[in-house]
């Protein structure tokens, strides 16, 4: 079934047109589909140029099927579309024997669009073969039913080539490239090749081919309200709301890219596995942060200086000073009994400071370049130091700790701290 | 994307309390012990302090399914326990019986796989299962993420994944406030970086 999937692979490949797709596919079949895909691919991605100048002469049921067409629309200018359809027709239950359906569909396509002489007639059958819609299951006879039917109807080729992954690829570099603009453009591109867009007059068996002829473009209005479809694309609801939902997920692996280190992959599978190996190694950093909290004993040492601390003060939050109040602290402690301003004085001179516990878990929690706030927190500092002196371990009790300098706390310049302060709460 | 700063006080907030609250002492607790008190209180801290999330919901259901962790959790969230532990209504999906759904995924692939030309490689299968199985293995992950659908799932996996990293930040934090001068003494070195130690990996 080589022809099958090169033709597929055709179709994905070549954007422009699928009806110059299926010409291409058309002479692979004729000329026995032994040249090899790489071969095909390059005659797909060069030749854009219109197959249909060359004709489709000297293939065999091609042209004679073209020029049965083109008699036939010489003959009856009213009534060739249902004889062209009788004649696609008959060559489906030809070929069906023959070709795997996807090529049978590629047949009508080109059976639908003689070249060049075609004229204005053929309108109707553009619709149907060149929109390459979505991948549900298309029987040719469901195709041409839908074809009679429904003109405008994308034209569903068989799920059952695997290039439905190319289809992905397709309908998802369709979204990019094709905007609402480009809605017509591929109907532009083989008609113009035709020499003159199809005429939209005398068609009144086939209204909805007015809406697709690009030339009426939003002029015509069809009696049916038709939402064109964009090259590749169906209208119907389905495929829509999988575009958005694709489109949603692309968003949110872009957000989860900045995230993720080392994610510059651009596939999804590989960009999951990224994630994934992130949460685990995050959640696992977790675990070595608990375990060496345990074995430093960080947790013990705030349980217990809280427990001690929380006596003392009226429940508030946190944990007091460290292992030992050192000297400096039982001196800022006998001066805050007397007097605050003998107390901040004492501060001052070892280049510390007082501050409410919870600024002081505030800073320790943000980076060390916070800007110290509100000058009125010392006067919240009177309130809660009042109660007990043990609050005045907010200065730190070794030595080596340093905590912001008396500058910062006046709400002047910036927080001048060298480590960042014991987190006390 | 940051962690909001409200995030982290009240992250720190509620680990200082659940420290306190569990009782860590040298005294009574195995190093384990220690270590599984540590990590229960700062994962309810940092569920508790990022609000409502369907991650956050998930990941103290989780936790609360030991019964020993019940009472801490009630202590520690108080009266939020409740609200945050029942289910949603309206975003709640219908279990499904992984073997049925493993099977049926299976049919439908095989239907697939026989009407399609049997050559080459199936490339549209093989990526789908390639990003499914993932999808599964990140839904195992992300507390609460197995009744997600992708595009949610990404959503909890983005905010869990800040959530984390903040937490692993502020643990981190906390512990060189408590252990500096000791580190001071001992050596010059500084704790690696986070991200060039995952990077390196």
């Amino acid at each position: 079934m080589q022809p099958s999937s090169k033709e597929m692979q055709g179709m994905a490949g070549g954007l422009a047109a699928s009806a110059v797709a299926a010409h291409m596919a058309l002479q692979e079949l004729q000329n026995g589909g032994g040249s090899d895909h790489d071969d095909f691919l390059d005659q797909m991605m060069s030749g854009l140029a219109p197959a249909w100048q060359m004709g489709l002469g000297g293939y065999d049921e091609a042209s004679l099927l073209a020029s049965r067409f083109r008699q036939h629309q010489a003959a009856s200018g009213g009534s060739p579309p249902p004889t062209g359809k009788s004649m696609l027709l008959q060559l489906n239950h030809h070929h069906y024997a023959h070709h795997a359906s996807p090529q049978q569909q590629l047949l009508l396509q080109s059976m639908g669009q003689p070249p060049a002489g075609g004229g204005g007639d053929s309108g109707g059958f553009l619709p149907p073969p060149l929109s390459l819609g979505s991948r549900r299951s298309g029987d040719s006879g469901l195709l041409f039913d839908r074809s009679r039917e429904e003109v405008d109807a994308p034209f569903k080729s068989s799920d059952s080539t695997e290039a439905e992954a190319l289809y992905n690829g397709f309908e998802e570099s369709l979204q990019r490239a094709a905007q609402a603009p480009n809605q017509h453009q591929h109907f532009h591109y083989p008609q113009n090749h035709r020499g003159a867009p199809p005429a939209a007059a005398g068609k009144g068996q086939v209204p909805a081919a007015a809406s697709g002829s690009p030339s009426t473009g939003g002029g015509a209005v069809p009696p049916r309200p038709r939402v064109r479809a964009r090259r590749g694309q169906a209208t119907d609801p389905h495929s829509i709301a999988e575009r958005l939902r694709r489109e949603r997920i692309a968003e949110r692996m872009k957000a989860l890219q900045e995230l993720v280190p080392n994610a510059n992959k651009t596939d999804k599978a590989s960009m999951l596995d990224e994630i994934i190996d992130y949460v685990k190694f995050l959640q696992l950093q977790v675990l070595s942060m608990s375990r060496l909290g345990g074995a430093a004993a960080v947790a013990p040492l705030v349980a217990d200086m809280s427990s001690e601390a929380g006596a003392g003060r009226g429940g508030a939050d946190g944990a007091a000073a460290n292992d030992g109040l050192t000297a400096a602290e039982h001196q800022v402690a006998k001066l805050l009994e007397e007097d605050m301003g003998s107390a901040m004085q004492y501060l001052q001179g070892k280049g510390l400071c007082l501050m409410p516990i919870s600024l002081a878990s505030a800073i320790s929690s943000a980076t060390c370049h916070l800007r110290p706030p509100i000058p009125g927190s010392l006067s919240q500092l009177n309130r809660r130091t009042a109660p007990s002196p043990h609050a005045a371990g907010d200065a730190p009790s070794s030595p080596s700790m340093s905590a912001l300098t008396v500058q910062s706390t006046n709400g002047g310049g910036d927080a001048d701290v060298s480590r960042p302060s014991r987190c006390k709460d | 994307m940051q962690a909001t700063k409200s995030f982290e006080q009240a992250f720190l907030r509620h680990l200082l309390r659940g420290f306190r609250l569990s009782a860590v002492s040298y005294k009574s607790m195995s190093l384990q012990e220690r270590k599984s008190a540590i990590k229960l209180s700062a994962d309810v801290a940092m569920a508790s302090a990022r609000g409502s999330r369907k991650w956050t919901r998930g990941l103290i259901t989780k936790l609360s399914r030991e019964d020993e962790h019940r009472s801490f959790l009630r202590l520690i969230l108080g009266t939020e326990y409740g609200r945050r532990t029942k289910p949603r209504h309206g975003s709640w999906k219908i279990p499904r019986s992984k073997k049925i759904v493993r099977r049926s995924l299976r049919v439908c692939s095989r239907r697939k796989n026989n009407l399609r030309a049997p050559h080459g490689v199936k490339s549209g299968v093989l990526a789908r299962t390639l990003v499914e199985k993932r999808t599964h293995a990140l839904k195992r992950l992300v507390p609460g993420g197995e009744s997600l659908d992708g595009c949610s799932l990404l959503d909890e996996a983005l905010d869990y994944v800040i959530s984390l990293r903040a937490q692993v930040d502020l643990m981190q934090k906390l512990l060189t406030t408590f252990e500096a001068p000791k580190l001071r003494a001992l050596s010059k070195c500084t704790l690696p970086e986070r991200k060039a130690s995952f990077v390196g990996k």
